[in-house]
């Protein structure tokens, strides 16, 4: 599969269809990748594809030191294309200024990250050339069973078991930073005139952060759950996100990153959407 | 006193070294070792784990220390410079205001099991922290802390102390080093007055025989680590290469997270930040990184590191050509932490490989 990739980059470098591609190079650790982008046909062979390409490279569509470089073709898991989606349907890139890549995916990491055996994407659901054999799309999974059985607690035992969680945070912004879906080029957490979102690491200030970035991305959150990859204190961000995901599924009818002409529930009204908030 | 001479005072302060003490200290004793600290008074803090997570926690029995991993995830530095932490705070009465000084930066403290670089991060900040400004927080926690590190036996692919001049038996930093020498001693090495004061009160070291030889012990594990890159290559690069095209090569996956210098031992900038109520508030200091775009972004607007491949320069400029130029230190300890835990694989062996590399091959030269 890897050679289909690559014989593709070169195509889209020479003909200049491209000047970047954004792919996945072995890493310098052993079950490593690292981003690579390349600009060269002569240096496709760099572009690698295994178990180990976490990185949900979407992130750099929007991120200046690499949208410099040109029109990029950009490698993608299904979970990652989802995330392109978005950033399609919130008008942050145009379809048409990206080719995907698509790649078909069982599963990164191993064993398998956490949201591997619940992905509905193994085929990516949108691309402009899929590697891979095609997988049909699991049924029957629920997405929210880990959700659910956490919301069996009682309001002090989600109270404490959120406490100690936050309580680790060291106000890195690996979430924020990381996160394909969080391109606002100055985050609420960096306005400090005032200083809306306290930068300290006490409770309050954990608490205010994390919430805030959980809320940002009620709707938006596409679940390939980078964030909690990569939190180096091991915060379990997918449980609050997914729980934000649950709401907006059962009350608007709506998963985000399936389709790039679905209006976003936060920027669309239906006569039929529920309202007994108002009271 | 000129900038100089202060310099140099100050780096003669932390570099007091002597000769090491050498005694044993018997492995079923490790335990007794860090409840003789506590019932001493100290606060001991101690690598704990949580399930996948190591980090430096205040312990309350031995039991709950963990020895065994390579590095902690976070570093001990969070016990002398805590990512929050209250300068003072106040009041505002009718009539007054009343000011608190709520740092208790007084008790004794131990830090106990962590790795030798580690220990050696401590004397490398010394020289920031006593250096124009003199940091009472850094300096008063300073005086009170024994500091018990033991030797790596083992390594991963992400350490590289070898190559910063350090060793996984290196005893810059620590009071007393421990090093497994067989399956049940300890050989010690007693390296301060406050490292020989401590294992006199615990009374739990014997005195070492001759034949005691730690290299035989870490030999395997230095042999894996082997040199990474040329350390005497790397400053005068960058001395001449604050631009060139190998930043952006290097770092244009950096997201701009700030886990490498949160997880780093010796990256130490912070902020300070007023958080006031209508009754009060408090001066805070917080860390704060280098790798945000806000850490340098003026009240006009402009931000003199624009862009992430700048801000990542940064972060290896200071680390191995200013701190260098200003303090005399690499302000590394090859920990590898950052390399570890960095979300994009950027890599600091790989660009030290690659500068060291370039400036052997004469590459970049004028």
């Amino acid at each position: 599969m890897i050679e289909q990739i690559r014989e593709k980059a070169k195509e889209l470098l020479a003909s200049g269809e491209v000047k970047v591609v954004i792919g996945y190079e072995n890493g310098g650790l052993p079950e490593t990748t690292r981003p690579v982008f390349i600009t060269s046909p002569d240096e496709v062979d760099r572009l690698v594809w295994n178990k180990y390409c976490y990185a949900n490279l979407a992130t750099f569509l929007w991120r200046k030191e690499v949208s410099s470089l040109g029109k990029p073709a950009i490698v993608a898991k299904g979970c990652d294309v989802k995330a392109i989606v978005v950033l399609i349907q919130e008008s942050q890139i145009k379809r048409e200024d990206v080719v995907i890549l698509g790649v078909t995916c069982t599963g990164v990491g191993d064993p398998p990250l956490s949201k591997c055996p619940i992905c509905d994407v193994n085929t990516p659901r949108e691309y402009d050339c899929l590697f891979g054999e095609e997988i049909p799309p699991k049924t029957d999974i629920n997405k929210f069973a880990d959700v659910d059985e956490f919301e069996k607690k009682s309001p002090e035992e989600r109270w404490e078991f959120w406490e100690e969680q936050l309580s680790k945070c060291v106000k890195c912004y690996a979430c924020r930073q990381v996160c394909p879906m969080c391109y606002c080029e100055i985050c609420i957490a960096d306005k400090n005139q005032p200083q809306w979102i306290e930068t300290s690491s006490h409770t309050r200030g954990n608490y205010h952060w994390n919430l805030v970035r959980a809320w940002h991305l009620a709707g938006r959150c596409v679940d390939c759950l980078e964030c909690e990859r990569v939190c180096p204190v091991d915060i379990p961000l997918s449980l609050v996100n997914r729980r934000l995901a649950k709401s907006v599924k059962a009350r608007f009818g709506y998963e985000p990153g399936y389709d790039t002409e679905a209006p976003p529930p936060f920027t669309d009204f239906k006569p039929q959407d529920p309202e007994e908030f108002i009271k | 006193m000129t900038g100089d001479s202060k310099e140099k005072q100050n780096a003669e302060q932390v570099e007091k070294t002597r000769q090491p003490i050498l005694k044993t200290l018997r492995v079923e004793n490790l335990n007794d070792l860090v409840r003789k600290g506590l019932d001493l008074g100290y606060r001991v803090f101690a690598p704990v784990k949580d399930d996948r997570l190591v980090t430096f926690e205040q312990i309350s029995s031995p039991e709950e220390a963990f020895l065994d991993g390579i590095t902690s995830r976070t570093s001990p530095k969070s016990v002398l410079f805590p990512r929050t932490e209250r300068i003072f705070s106040y009041k505002i009465r009718k009539d007054e205001i009343v000011v608190e000084d709520n740092a208790d930066i007084s008790q004794p403290t131990m830090i106990f099991g962590c790795r030798p670089c580690d220990a050696a991060s401590f004397p490398i900040m010394d020289r920031l922290f006593q250096w124009d400004y003199q940091d009472r927080f850094w300096i008063e926690r300073r005086k009170g802390m024994v500091i018990i590190a033991v030797s790596c036996l083992d390594c991963d692919d992400a350490c590289f102390c070898t190559s910063v001049g350090l060793a996984p038996d290196s005893t810059e930093g620590s009071d007393i080093l421990l090093t497994l020498v067989s399956r049940d001693q300890y050989l010690a090495e007693v390296m301060t007055e406050k490292g020989e004061d401590f294992a006199e009160k615990t009374g739990l070291f014997d005195e070492a025989g001759a034949d005691l030889d730690k290299e035989t012990a870490t030999k395997a594990v230095r042999e894996k680590l082997g040199k990474k890159f040329d350390l005497d290559k790397i400053k005068p690069w960058l001395d001449e290469n604050y631009e060139h095209e190998f930043w952006a090569e290097v770092t244009r996956m950096c997201i701009g997270c700030g886990i490498c210098t949160y997880v780093c031992p010796t990256c130490h900038c912070f902020d300070l930040v007023d958080e006031a109520h209508y009754d009060g508030g408090a001066k805070i200091k917080n860390w704060d990184a280098c790798q945000f775009a806000a850490f340098t972004v003026h009240a006009s607007g402009h931000n003199p590191r624009p862009d992430q491949i700048s801000r990542h320069r940064q972060r290896i400029m200071h680390k191995y050509k200013y701190y260098p130029d200003n303090l005399g230190a690499v302000l590394c300890t090859g920990c590898g932490r950052c390399v570890r835990h960095c979300p994009m694989e950027v890599n600091l062996i790989r660009i030290l490989k690659g500068i060291s590399d370039m400036e052997k091959a004469g590459v970049g030269e004028e």
